[in-house]
């Protein structure tokens, strides 16, 4: 198996990529899979995961493209200037169109029947807003970390209503968050206080709050992203999803299932990893990642061949 | 929403059709951007990724850029595109590298040593003089990479010598790096079991691999990292050399010679955790490059 660059022109920038690929397999009506990158790191991410991720599927016989997304790695584009203000620019959709040029792209080039999206945290924001948005496009997820939550640590000045902020607050200010949304949400949730002492009502607040919003999660969730999530569901695409175990994107993640339609056409798998940390580079996440991705991907691009 | 959706559907429309694009198109990729990725065969076997960025005005030297390992890569990974682009812009065609079991380059961390990546940093300098006739060859060594570019440099490779931020030795970029690795995991998942950087080591001499920031380091590798200090340039050497130090002080020069500056420079650390994508190594570059004026200069074999 030997790996290959690829550079391409999409959208104005010229974007570098490396290509994962048996080189005598035929990939026809294949599906393929696309790797993003992991925040601002390099398309080989954190402590090269993407990468071993592309080898090993590779050697299984399923192409895999991983792409500098503009203004990071090799490719040109302009470089974000801080991490929190590139985090808001991707919720924004900083990279979603040439996501979604890079998969159409990647079928027209090798013939792919399908592709299938992810990566670690920011990757995993673009993958869920391009496939909520764009039905049938992406054959499948790769959810590596979701960042399914607006936390202070997150995105510490970001200003629109729904999301969480950083700044200092006036009393005025807390009155109004205090009537909030989000704050009711986190009653009806069980999420404060007031919630607590309330608990035996919660079971009716909950179908209240399904009723009055359509999903049943806490204030600081990011809504509209796992909104993406749902439509993506409700249309049949597979998710692979890996999570710390026991850190803040397992709690959203497993609380977000709860609000997944259970009888939802779409199938979620989720592995929960022990002793790492939101990066995945320890313990043995490694391995495991490598191992339920391979399992996963095997099953799912067995799936699209034969129905294809 | 709906104006996210026509934004795509034009992006979509933009994108040429299969016949009218070839697959990979590396010459107006070159023509657009003066850089060339791609894949060296290597002798010991497997790919070596790099990136050639030609230089935009008259070409006077060429730069091997030996970048630092593990995190320490990914952490500075645009502070060296940057910096390979200036370089560019200087009339320098810069060759920078993965090495192998590193990044895009083939092979397992777990099998590699440093001497592995002292003969992938000798067989750039090598593609690099062919790819560059002509022109003097600096070597850039940066942390790990200042190890090996300066041991290249004493075995004779190379017409001058760039060190920037360089450990004493091998033993103590790894000794640091546990350091750092067991804090951090301290902080970001206090539930982990603790360890100490001599229960890890003794880990190592027992042959168990050990997961430092998600690379597996060997015992292999522990034990050629003693055999690699930093290979100061002797007094008498002839070549020009400058090894920049980095700290929170001002800017000074500390020690010069005929041939030879060792300096400080005052920037942050820029292979280090940091809340900006890309530090600030103005200073660092401005040193750096006065130094390249200076030396090429006095080595007038600049073409």
């Amino acid at each position: 198996m030997r790996r290959s660059i690829l550079t391409w022109r999409i959208l104005d920038d010229d974007l570098v990529g490396t290509c994962h690929m048996q080189a005598e397999s035929r990939i026809d009506g294949r599906i393929g899979i696309l790797l993003l990158n992991s925040g601002p790191a390099p398309r080989s991410g954190n402590s090269d995961l993407p990468v071993h991720i592309g080898d090993r599927l590779a050697s299984r016989g399923i192409p895999v493209f991983r792409f500098d997304l503009p203004g990071l790695g090799d490719s040109s584009g302009s470089p974000p200037a801080e991490f929190n203000t590139y985090w808001l620019e991707v919720l924004q959709g900083r990279n979603n169109e040439v996501t979604l040029a890079l998969v159409v792209k990647l079928k027209q080039e090798f013939g792919l029947s399908g592709v299938i999206v992810g990566g670690l945290c920011a990757a995993a924001v673009t993958t869920l807003q391009v496939a909520g948005s764009h039905a049938g496009t992406i054959a499948g997820v790769i959810l590596m970390e979701p960042a399914l939550r607006f936390g202070e640590d997150i995105i510490p000045n970001f200003s629109q209503s729904n999301m969480a902020t950083a700044l200092h607050v006036s009393g005025k200010t807390k009155l109004r968050q205090l009537f909030s949304v989000r704050e009711w949400l986190r009653y009806l949730t069980g999420n404060s206080r007031v919630a607590t002492m309330l608990r035996p009502l919660r079971p009716h607040l909950v179908r209240i709050q399904l009723l009055l919003f359509g999903h049943t999660l806490h204030g600081d969730m990011n809504v509209p992203l796992f909104m993406h999530w749902r439509r993506i569901h409700a249309q049949g695409t597979p998710s692979f999803v890996a999570v710390a175990e026991g850190q803040d994107m397992d709690r959203c993640v497993t609380h977000a299932l709860d609000s997944l339609p259970t009888n939802g056409p779409g199938k979620v798998t989720l592995i929960r990893i022990p002793q790492t940390n939101h990066i995945l580079t320890s313990g043995q996440a490694r391995d495991i990642v490598l191992d339920a991705v391979e399992h996963w991907s095997m099953a799912e691009c067995k799936i699209h061949v034969s129905a294809s | 929403m709906t104006g996210n959706t026509e934004n795509m559907k034009s992006a979509i429309a933009h994108i040429p059709p299969s016949n009218t694009q070839p697959l990979n198109n590396p010459s107006d990729f070159r023509s657009r951007t003066n850089t060339v990725p791609g894949f060296f065969d290597s002798p010991g076997g497997g790919q070596i990724y790099n990136v050639v960025h030609y230089a935009t005005t008259q070409r006077r030297a060429a730069v091997l850029l030996c970048g630092p390992a593990g995190t320490e890569r990914e952490r500075s990974y645009p502070t060296f595109v940057k910096w390979s682009r200036e370089l560019a812009n200087q009339g320098c065609d810069t060759l920078r590298f993965d090495y192998r079991g590193i990044g895009e380059s083939t092979g397992r961390f777990e099998d590699m040593t440093m001497t592995d990546w002292l003969e992938d940093a000798a067989f750039c300098a090598a593609r690099l003089a062919k790819i560059s006739p002509g022109v003097p060859l600096i070597l850039h060594g940066t942390r790990a990479g200042a190890l090996i570019a300066a041991e290249l440099f004493a075995s004779g490779v190379g017409d001058a010598l760039l060190l920037w931020a360089p450990p004493t030795s091998g033993h103590s970029l790894l000794w640091d790096t546990m350091r750092r690795n067991l804090a951090t995991q301290m902080m970001t998942n206090p539930g982990s079991p603790r360890q100490t950087r001599d229960q890890l080591v003794a880990v190592l001499e027992a042959g168990e691999l050990i997961n430092v920031d998600g690379y597996f380091w060997s015992r292999n590798l522990w034990a050629d990292a003693q055999l690699h200090s930093l290979a100061r340039p002797a007094e008498t050497e002839s070549r020009p050399w400058h090894i920049v130090r980095i700290n929170n002080l001002a800017t000074s020069a500390i020690n010069t010679n005929s041939q030879g500056l060792e300096e400080h420079v005052r920037t942050k650390p820029f292979w280090e955790d940091s809340p900006l994508f890309c530090p600030s190594s103005d200073e660092l570059f401005s040193a750096s490059l006065r130094w390249f004026e200076s030396s090429l200069h006095v080595h007038g074999k600049s073409a």
